[in-house]
């Protein structure tokens, strides 16, 4: 098959202190990551499906922890007239967070903040910094040593809330501003796309964050202090 | 962010390939645009998008106006015993008659539904369509990584099973979401279960597919890596 044609665009755009754009680059995307391709296919089966074929699916957070999908943690066993639950061997790590099923995978403004997040370094859906280039940004867990919200200040993420149809297709556009609050410069290598995940048993710290697509910024940016660095992811889907 | 290729592949009785046709799709359906774009709020928040399922019967994003599916949950979903469990449609690549005017704001294939479900009101049946198969034969049960990306891959067989050639001009994929058909003060009395079009695509030229013949279609989808 030929190559696709269409891609996902990353626009970055520095500006100074006074608001004057210093940069821009424009850039198509490289990678959508292993994590976001896994947590996809889980979600075209239900836990019944999963339980029953005995399925698993993995993926990791933007923590780098291991998340599994594998339906039921347990199973009906009837003897004798007699029915009770048994647990299923999925040989997954002691301690592994398990979801039945995905659900929701485009959460893009938390319904609550998971614990797991609330000590992280970012916590919230959005186009995350990272002061690293990533060496395989496809098998990236988020962006390369994330940067803290106390050096880098993030703005509301913006998401779509509209169809729009362009001639290059649909257009699904997000973007994040964040400002250099500190004293030194300070370096953007790489950037992710994170969005929100739950699934089946719904409880708040089955809310995952996990980063769609991952890229390095080549060359790396300085944003200097009071500058600002614009992130803009733009996602065509063919018509 | 995504593009799609399509495939359709005719074979005749002893199983010799007839004819081939390949291109890129054309068009994502506004309807899955607006679940996509619903799915990105909270509970809270939702938007309220009017979304129309592959005959054309409305339900809506948010939860508000029913039948309503509040944020669109799972809306990849192709699972086969949840499609059947309750009437006749088969995930995932739906056949019409005639070409759509226009795709991106079709519903579903266009003219006639001639392969889209177990019965024999439709001419076409499914093939290979199987609980015991690993995912059911409709795709690949895990992603692979190809030059063009990550590639899903999503596949139905349809044997025409009537006694009269069926032309084929467009093509869906179709996936389904579980909508609320109807709730008073706070509760909920009613499950429905929505297939809708994520993608429509006319076919380049009808296809003809004689009695016994076999058409194999898929979609490709590439995220790119």
């Amino acid at each position: 098959m030929p190559k696709s044609k269409v891609g996902v665009t990353l626009r970055i755009e520095v500006r100074d202190d006074k608001g004057r754009v210093v940069k821009v680059i424009e850039t198509p995307s490289r990678s959508f990551t292993q994590s976001f391709a896994n947590i996809l296919f889980a979600s075209m089966w239900s836990q019944y499906t999963l339980t029953d074929m005995n399925m698993i699916y993995s993926f990791y957070d933007v923590m780098g922890s291991p998340i599994f999908v594998a339906g039921f943690p347990t199973t009906l066993v009837c003897k004798g007239g007699t029915c009770y639950e048994t647990p299923r061997n999925l040989n997954t790590p002691p301690g592994a967070l398990l979801l039945n099923d995905v659900g929701f995978l485009f959460y893009s403004e938390p319904q609550y903040i998971a614990s797991p997040y609330q000590s992280y370094i970012i916590y919230m859906p959005g186009i995350w910094p990272g002061a690293a280039f990533c060496p395989e940004p496809v098998y990236a867990y988020g962006p390369c040593s994330p940067i803290s919200t106390s050096i880098l200040s993030p703005s509301l993420f913006s998401f779509p809330s509209s169809p729009v149809y362009t001639a290059s297709g649909w257009q699904l556009t997000y973007s994040q501003t964040w400002t250099n609050v500190t004293s030194t410069p300070v370096i953007v290598s790489s950037v992710a796309l994170v969005f929100g995940a739950s699934g089946d048993p719904i409880a708040p710290k089955y809310y995952i964050l996990y980063a769609a697509i991952v890229d390095n910024v080549t060359p790396a940016v300085v944003i200097n202090p009071g500058y600002s660095i614009t992130f803009t992811y733009t996602l065509l889907y063919a018509v | 962010m995504l593009a799609a290729r399509y495939r359709v592949e005719v074979r005749d009785r002893d199983g010799k390939l007839v004819t081939v046709i390949e291109g890129d799709s054309k068009s994502f359906t506004m309807n899955f645009i607006k679940l996509l774009i619903a799915s990105h709020y909270n509970q809270n928040d939702v938007p309220t998008f009017s979304v129309y399922n592959v005959i054309g019967d409305v339900f809506y994003t948010g939860n508000i106006q029913t039948p309503y599916v509040g944020v669109p949950w799972q809306i990849f979903f192709i699972d086969y015993p949840s499609f059947y469990i309750s009437f006749s449609p088969v995930p995932a690549i739906w056949l019409g008659t005639s070409s759509c005017a226009n795709p991106a704001l079709a519903n579903g294939p266009c003219g006639s539904p001639v392969a889209c479900c177990f019965g024999s009101s439709f001419p076409f049946s499914p093939y290979n369509l199987s609980p015991g198969v690993p995912c059911y034969g409709v795709t690949s049960c895990s992603p692979s990584l190809t030059e063009e990306g990550w590639a899903i891959t999503i596949t139905n067989q349809w044997l025409n099973t009537s006694h009269s050639p069926v032309t084929v001009g467009s093509m869906a994929l179709v996936s389904g979401v579980v909508a609320i058909s109807s709730a008073t003060a706070g509760e909920v009395s009613g499950e429905v279960f929505e297939p809708y079009a994520i993608i429509v695509d006319n076919l380049p030229s009808p296809v003809t597919v004689w009695p016994g013949f076999l058409i194999t279609v898929s979609y490709t989808i590439y995220f790119p890596v």
